[in-house]
């Protein structure tokens, strides 16, 4: 029998306390594990969850309750914040997550900043909020995730991100003018998630890979504003789970930089190897979301036992889930995890 | 007289070059006009100044020491120059190696990869028709019907979205355009074995794989 509720084991391990066995989970955002499968079972559907509040709290009640996961995971998907602050969204589709349509301006020069305030007039931010609300209170056990998307892919999403990235080398000043402009949202939209009673706030930001920016840029630009908007939600008193995609080789330095409380990786990333190597880091992860979706569950199964024997501290999907994987891949992940 | 002239071309074509691959928009820009003020319309002079930069680029792209930005901002270096030279290159632009159509599949908005194999492959000689991002089956099949691709490249960054890129390749096999087009694809969750399982005739790891491949195809396909 459990020793400790999903709620204590998850905070144990973040904050490097002893527990009982892993946890196993998937925060939301990125990492949505909304399946087509649960939604078919439980009527409580996609793109409709995105917008009201009762049928988010409903969906991601039926995500934890069908797939094993040990949490909550809120929103389903990463353009929350874009919307807010002026991109136009694709909601998408039962099955297809939502997408930016445009995004709002052409060049870092271009962008209208908001004013304070913003999120907390957002539509899809008060069903976020309320959502995360209602499911701590009822059960105050099993940890809320909020989920945000971090400084720089929220960047992308307002600004041309072809652009975004020149602008990234050609108008450094312009360019820390958006990301700071938008991390500064980002923390009020965190605030009001850990006003509203979420436990753990997760960031996922794969604008911001290595593989993308190069280790010089990575610091100046990702590790910079993702360690803003983690010690200001360090201060509201909870803990940061940063998820970075892509290979991490070429950051490995600037990764042991990150003030977040876990690190989440890619598949591909061996993540026992990068314990070694950083013996103070939370590592969280990493089991293929391809594995998840063409594999079965005996081969998921075993996988799962070898993030064990390798002792990741958290373990999870590596990346974002397809919406179209089997339910019984997800629970044979899950159970191996939870009869350690 | 003549060597004299020789070199001095040769002088401003590693310049434009060296532009190029530093990422300098304006010296390249200005480098262009020199060159067309002098009166040197050359083809080989033109083109091979703006190749060399955007082949360096991609080198060192490929070498890990350039990354997206640096690519980017070659492109645009190279974008500048070109426009400069392309009212003197009407009516001797040689002939494309091939052509290629590329996009990211439907429901995937992710186009910086993407992106990025349409510069090196058009860097490295081809006709590449971008028709953008998510992409439907049916805009896909179209553009290899209408352009009579010899490759269509297929980009996608999500897991939720690479199953549509065996929707375009049944499309195409249902349109009778499969046989006579090679289907590449890439991004980040595609693998070798996903390819082969989805019926398309490579998988490409990266800008440079697609050029490498893209080579191999006109040798073994092209006309």
């Amino acid at each position: 029998m459990d020793a400790l509720t999903p709620k204590e084991r998850l905070l144990r391990s973040l904050a490097k306390k002893k527990v009982d066995r892993h946890p196993v989970i998937c925060p939301g955002g990125m990492m949505n594990a909304a399946l087509v499968e649960i939604m078919q079972k439980s009527g409580h559907t996609l793109p409709e969850a995105h917008h009201v509040d009762s049928l988010m709290r409903e969906l991601a009640y039926d995500v934890e309750e069908n797939t094993g996961f040990e949490n909550f995971g809120i929103p389903f998907c990463m353009t929350v914040e874009a919307e807010a602050l002026g991109s136009p969204i694709d909601f998408g589709t039962l099955s297809c997550e939502p997408k930016i349509k445009v995004e709002a301006f052409q060049s870092v020069k271009d962008v209208q900043f908001k004013p304070k305030g913003t999120m907390a007039k957002s539509s899809r931010v008060a069903a976020v909020v309320q959502s995360l609300h209602y499911l701590s209170q009822k059960y105050p056990d099993i940890p809320a995730i909020g989920s945000l998307t971090g400084p720089l892919s929220t960047s992308a999403s307002i600004v041309d991100p072809m652009t975004f990235l020149k602008q990234l080398r050609r108008e450094k000043e312009a360019a820390h003018k958006v990301i700071d402009y938008v991390t500064q949202h980002l923390i009020e939209y965190a605030r009001l998630m850990v006003d509203n009673g979420a436990t753990v706030i997760s960031i996922a930001d794969p604008t911001a890979t290595g593989e993308i920016l190069g280790p010089k840029m990575f610091k100046e630009y990702a590790v910079f504003y993702l360690n803003m908007l983690t010690d200001a939600i360090h201060e509201m008193g909870v803990p940061v789970i940063i998820h970075i995609c892509g290979e991490m080789a070429m950051v490995k330095p600037q990764i042991a930089e990150l003030h977040g409380d876990a690190i989440s990786v890619d598949a591909f990333v061996n993540l026992k190897q990068m314990k070694e190597e950083y013996n103070t880091l939370t590592t969280m992860g990493n089991l293929s979301t391809y594995l998840l979706e063409f594999s079965n569950p005996d081969t998921i199964y075993k996988q799962a036992k070898v993030l064990l024997r390798n002792n990741i501290d958290i373990i999870s999907p590596a990346c974002g889930l397809s919406t179209s994987t089997k339910l019984k891949n997800i629970q044979a992940f899950t159970t191996a995890i939870k009869e350690e | 007289m003549a060597d004299a002239v020789a070199e001095a071309k040769e002088e401003i074509r590693r310049r434009l070059a060296d532009a190029i691959r530093d990422m300098e928009v304006e010296t390249a820009a200005d480098t262009a006009r020199v060159i067309t003020t002098a009166g040197w319309f050359e083809m080989e002079l033109l083109e091979t100044a703006v190749a060399a930069g955007m082949s360096e680029a991609s080198r060192l792209y490929e070498e890990g020491e350039y990354f997206i930005p640096e690519l980017l901002s070659c492109a645009d270096a190279a974008e500048e120059a070109t426009k400069i030279f392309r009212p003197y290159m009407m009516g001797q632009r040689p002939e494309p190696k091939g052509c290629v159509v590329i996009g990211s599949v439907a429901g995937d908005t992710h186009d910086i990869g993407k992106n990025i194999v349409a510069l090196v492959v058009e860097a490295a000689g081809y006709d590449v028709f971008d028709i953008g991002r998510d992409v439907s089956a049916e805009r896909f099949v179209d553009a290899v019907i209408e352009k009579q691709a010899d490759a269509l490249a297929l980009a996608s960054l999500m897991t939720t979205s690479m199953n549509h890129m065996a929707d375009v390749i049944q499309l195409m096999e249902r349109r009778g355009c499969r046989q006579s087009c090679r289907v590449i694809v890439g991004g980040k969750p595609i693998s070798p074995s996903f390819a082969q399982k989805i019926g398309a005739d490579y998988y490409s790891a990266s800008a440079g794989d697609t050029v490498r491949i893209l080579d191999e195809i006109m040798k073994t396909h092209g006309n």
